[in-house]
């Protein structure tokens, strides 16, 4: 338990110890002697003042049990800087890759915990934007799932992680940044008042006697691609050929519609990109293939989850690629 | 910006810790806190479980405010002040108490423990015994676990790791304490006045002496110091402990004049020396009972017109003195006549019958050793009783011990004879004091306690000097051979602490006492001289503080090094499993030669992939990726790793 407002570092120390930290690390980060801080928490600092206290009362009224007693609390004091930093050094992080979601809604993000070797108490984790969430690391990997806002649209950082502990006595805040490499990807928000969608384009729309979705007909194989799902995986020919392919079915490539650029034409960008996200959500819905047109960019009609959020990815990086 | 500490609900369990801890820490405060303060503190941490477990309503702030002011009031009226000692133990008493009403923040648990380590350094200004200090090791393990549990937030606790965690840190901290303690410069001090009450409730002899005195001081069975001979001890009818010497008499009372503040007189030794080191207890008085006659005085001390050794300083905590007496002495064998008619003086009119009975032995005995005889006899042969329980004596006490009552302590003989010798004109005074002692085979030391306080009477013969002359010993001489018990009738011990009920259970006394000697000795009369000495057996030649502190740094620090290696040395490399690691390193090595591992490829699927992609390093792979699956899927040992190792290297 912290008592930092969140994203006020705390101190001009911490706030250098940010820096060094700052290059986005991939994988399983272990914290290790070099990047791990340590201080006296404010309860540490009040501790020893209450220590002072003790001495001096024990140096005027020439007691010597006071003097031992002041000692072994001085000692514990000590003793905890070693717990506290022992507690959350060699501690393995891992930040998995966050699932994209819509603007205005919040992104999850997981961390998986390894004590490495060491049962570990009350380790802790926030970031500026979200709250801090607590957990034991035991002998198995602990996830802890961090919320944070998304906002706009894009491919976003993440934002830096510090994982601490102020565990056994509270005296001592010994902690590490976590930059991660890992993107998170934000949709447009999908418009909530959107007109229904118009079809144009090639194959008429929403011929009703259509099979939506019908996905008993196999149609073909084609390469996994991020996103794809996992039931539509060909298991079996991965564990003879050792590639990942996908299976295809026929509903998904049947009557298809255009969702074009052009459609939205004098609304703000930002409204459009909207709009355009609730009629993928849509189309995606009632199950029909369907194609999206955007300047300089052409996604062919199709069905799927991973058609879907390939669409979405283009809404969200739309004229934003090289936003940090 | 204030920060705001975040609510807290402790759980059960955690509560419960954190009542124990604290009720532990006031408990020993109870003995003499006014008893409406303790079942304050116990009826709200009753309230305080209510709260918690029933979910009662906790107070408002305008009752605990009004329980604050009504409880000032109270200390105020308890002891009319609200500072000093005992008030101010009183009030963080009720403070901590009242803190338990309102865990509502982390911060308030926090201030409540805190409050709760400070309490314990209080109960040692009222005790430093060893039981004292074993229950203030467990308040503070107890402590020490709250806090441990106010720092994990898990709801599902488990007290019995914090315990064990906490008792952990403790042993491990005791090294450094002992280092701290024994290197820590001492300060003599106080630093500032103490308040008034700071050493209360201590009291032994005292600087005058009237009947009832000293038969009050030995019913109390409390240990007046202790005392370690070099060789054998005395006989026990030598040990004569001398305390303040009295030579003013007004009737009744005997008290000090001001030649007890002037300088020492002649005195010639006629023996071998007796060296012994003595252990005060504190008595808030000067006196320091070296065995009659002391010799020169050692550092701290003096020696007063009267032969009486004086500490410079109030005694107020255990002091330790290394002493020379001589047994056989003559003191001042020449005295100006002034002064031998100030030891005759006697108040007029008072004690008549003593006086024309002084003066008719007088008249019949020329000689002043036959007198003495003489009156010795007289309380021998008169049917005098020697009880701890005499009664009370009125205006004219003497006459009233000698001639109606003839119940006495040693007090009332020691004044009557003195007083009979004053006006037969041989000076005299009253020396208080202890005689005897309780021999420890055990420790091998000698108990002297408040029961063995004694008075006795010094006469100046003429060539002689000052003679000790004890009358008690001639009503009661078993109380000079072996002591108050032998001395008294049965009934008269019975109110008092038996110490002799039974062999087993007084050994048992004496072993708990010469651990007590122990702890004292070595623990609680710790000072910057006792540190000196053990420096110097060390071999270390006595530092000044600076360099002290230097020394103690640095060990402090090594031993703080020493425990961070053994914290961080052993576990740090169990984490993985040895096969795997090498397993992780050969992929490494691939990847370096360009062949990745696929995320859902296992070991034998990648040594295919390879020997296919690159066939001359098929045979060692093939070989290592076969040890590799044997020793996580099947069975195999360390020489399998080794062979591991051998092969990784020539990939």
């Amino acid at each position: 338990m912290t008592e930092v407002i969140p994203g006020k570092p705390r101190s001009l120390f911490e706030r250098l110890s940010q820096r060094r930290h700052q290059l986005p690390e991939q994988g399983e980060i272990t914290l290790h002697r070099r990047r791990v801080y340590i201080l006296p928490t404010r309860y540490g600092l009040t501790f020893s003042l209450l220590l002072l206290l003790m001495l001096v009362g024990s140096i005027n009224y020439n007691n010597n049990l006071g003097y031992a007693f002041t000692f072994l609390f001085g000692s514990i004091t000590t003793l905890s800087m070693l717990f506290t930093h022992r507690n959350i050094h060699g501690l393995g992080l891992r930040v998995a890759q966050p699932e994209p979601v819509f603007a205005t809604s919040r992104a999850y993000i997981d961390i998986h915990l390894r004590g490495n070797g060491r049962y570990r108490f009350a380790i802790q984790l926030q970031t500026d934007e979200s709250g801090h969430h607590e957990t034991d690391v035991g002998k198995d990997t602990r996830k802890i799932r961090l919320d944070l806002p998304a906002t706009t649209r894009g491919l976003h950082r993440l934002p830096r992680i510090k994982c601490f502990t102020e565990y056994p006595y509270g005296l001592f805040h010994a902690w590490s940044w976590i930059t991660p490499a890992e993107r998170l990807l934000v949709y447009p928000a999908p418009e909530l008042t959107a007109p229904p969608l118009v079809s144009r384009g090639e194959g008429e729309s929403r011929s009703s006697g259509g099979h939506p979705g019908g996905r008993d007909d196999f149609h073909g194989l084609r390469d996994y691609r991020h996103g794809d799902p996992r039931s539509h995986i060909a298991w079996k020919r991965e564990a003879r050929h050792g590639d990942l392919v996908v299976k295809l079915f026929a509903g998904q490539i049947g009557q298809s519609l255009i969702i074009d650029w052009s459609m939205t034409e004098g609304l703000p960008t930002e409204t459009r990109l909207s709009r355009l996200a609730r009629w993928i959500l849509d189309a995606a819905n009632e199950g029909l293939a369907y194609g999206l047109v955007m300047p300089g960019k052409t996604i062919d009609p199709a069905t799927g989850e991973a058609h879907m959020h390939a669409c979405l990815k283009a809404l969200a990086l739309f004229d934003n690629e090289d936003r940090p | 910006m204030k920060r705001k500490s975040p609510a807290i609900d402790l759980p059960p369990g955690k509560l419960l810790l954190l009542l124990a801890a604290i009720l532990a820490v006031t408990l020993p405060h109870a003995a003499h806190i006014p008893v409406w303060v303790t079942l304050l503190l116990i009826s709200i941490s009753a309230w305080k479980l209510l709260i918690s477990f029933a979910r009662l309503r906790a107070p408002g702030r305008l009752l605990r405010m009004l329980i604050v002011a009504c409880s000032l009031v109270g200390v105020f009226l308890a002891y009319r002040t609200l500072l000093g000692r005992d008030a101010g133990v009183a009030l963080l008493v009720i403070m901590t108490g009242l803190k338990l009403l309102e865990l509502d923040t982390r911060r308030d648990v926090v201030v409540l423990i805190y409050l709760g380590i400070f309490l314990i350094i209080t109960n040692f200004l009222y005790s430093q015994s060893i039981l004292m200090a074993a229950w203030m090791l467990v308040s503070v393990w107890l402590l020490m676990a709250s806090m441990i549990a106010l720092n994990h937030a898990r709801k599902a606790v488990t007290l019995r790791a914090y315990a064990r965690q906490s008792l952990g840190h403790m042993l491990l901290a005791l090294p450094f304490t002992l280092v701290l303690f024994v290197l820590f410069p001492r300060i003599e001090g106080p630093l500032w006045n103490l308040p008034r009450d700071a050493h209360g409730g201590i009291s032994g002899l005292g600087d005058s002496m009237a009947p009832g005195n000293i038969s009050r001081l030995a019913r109390s069975d409390r240990v007046a110091f202790r005392v370690t001979f070099d060789g054998p001890p005395p006989p026990g009818r030598l040990l004569y402990w001398r305390g303040p010497v009295l030579d003013r008499f007004d009737g009744s009372r005997w008290s000090q004049s001001y030649l007890a503040r002037t300088g020492k007189q002649q005195s010639d030794y006629l023996s071998r020396e007796v060296r012994y080191s003595m252990i005060l207890e504190p008595h808030n008085r000067n006196w320091v009972f070296a065995l009659d006659m002391p010799g020169p005085a050692p550092a701290g001390t003096r020696i007063n017109f009267h032969h009486q050794l004086l500490a410079i300083r109030t005694i107020r905590k255990r002091q330790r003195y290394h002493l020379r007496s001589w047994l056989r002495y003559r003191i001042d064998p020449d005295m100006h006549d002034q002064l031998r008619h100030y030891f005759l003086r006697v108040p007029a009119y008072r004690n008549p019958r003593s006086v024309a009975l002084a003066l008719d032995m007088r008249r019949r005995h020329a000689d002043d050793s036959a007198l003495i005889r003489a009156w010795l006899d007289f309380f021998r042969n008169r049917n005098f009783h020697y009880t701890l329980s005499p009664g009370r004596y009125g205006y004219d006490a003497i006459d009233e011990f000698l001639f109606e009552r003839r119940r006495g302590f040693c007090e009332h003989y020691a004044s009557a004879f003195a007083f009979v010798m004053r006006v037969s004109g041989i000076p005299s005074r009253i020396v208080t004091g202890y005689q005897g002692g309780e021999m420890n085979r055990i420790g091998n030391y000698m108990i002297v306690r408040q029961s063995d306080a004694h008075a006795w009477v010094e006469v100046w013969l003429q060539g002689r000097g000052w003679v000790r002359v004890d009358p008690t010993s001639a009503v009661a001489p078993q109380r000079i051979e072996s002591g108050l018990e032998a001395a008294l009738p049965a009934r008269e011990l019975a109110g008092r602490p038996a110490r002799s009920r039974s062999h087993w259970l007084r050994n048992l006394g004496l072993l708990w006492d010469s651990i007590n000697n122990g702890w004292n000795e070595w623990v609680l009369a710790f000072n910057s001289q006792t540190q000196e000495d053990l420096l110097a057996r060390l071999g270390i030649d006595p530092m000044r503080d600076a360099e002290l502190l230097l020394w103690l740094t640095a060990i402090v620090l090594s031993l703080l090094g020493v425990i961070f290696v053994i914290l961080h040395w052993p576990r740090h490399r169990q984490g993985c499993d040895p096969a795997k690691k090498l397993y992780l390193a050969c992929c490494r090595k691939l990847a370096r030669k360009g062949i990745e591992r696929r995320p859902a490829e296992g070991p034998l699927a990648l040594c295919e992939r390879v020997c296919h992609l690159r066939p001359e390093l098929g045979p060692s792979l093939c070989a290592f990726i076969n040890h590799y699956v044997r020793l996580r899927y099947g069975k195999g040992g360390q020489d399998e790793i080794r062979k591991m190792k051998r092969l990784l290297q020539r990939l």
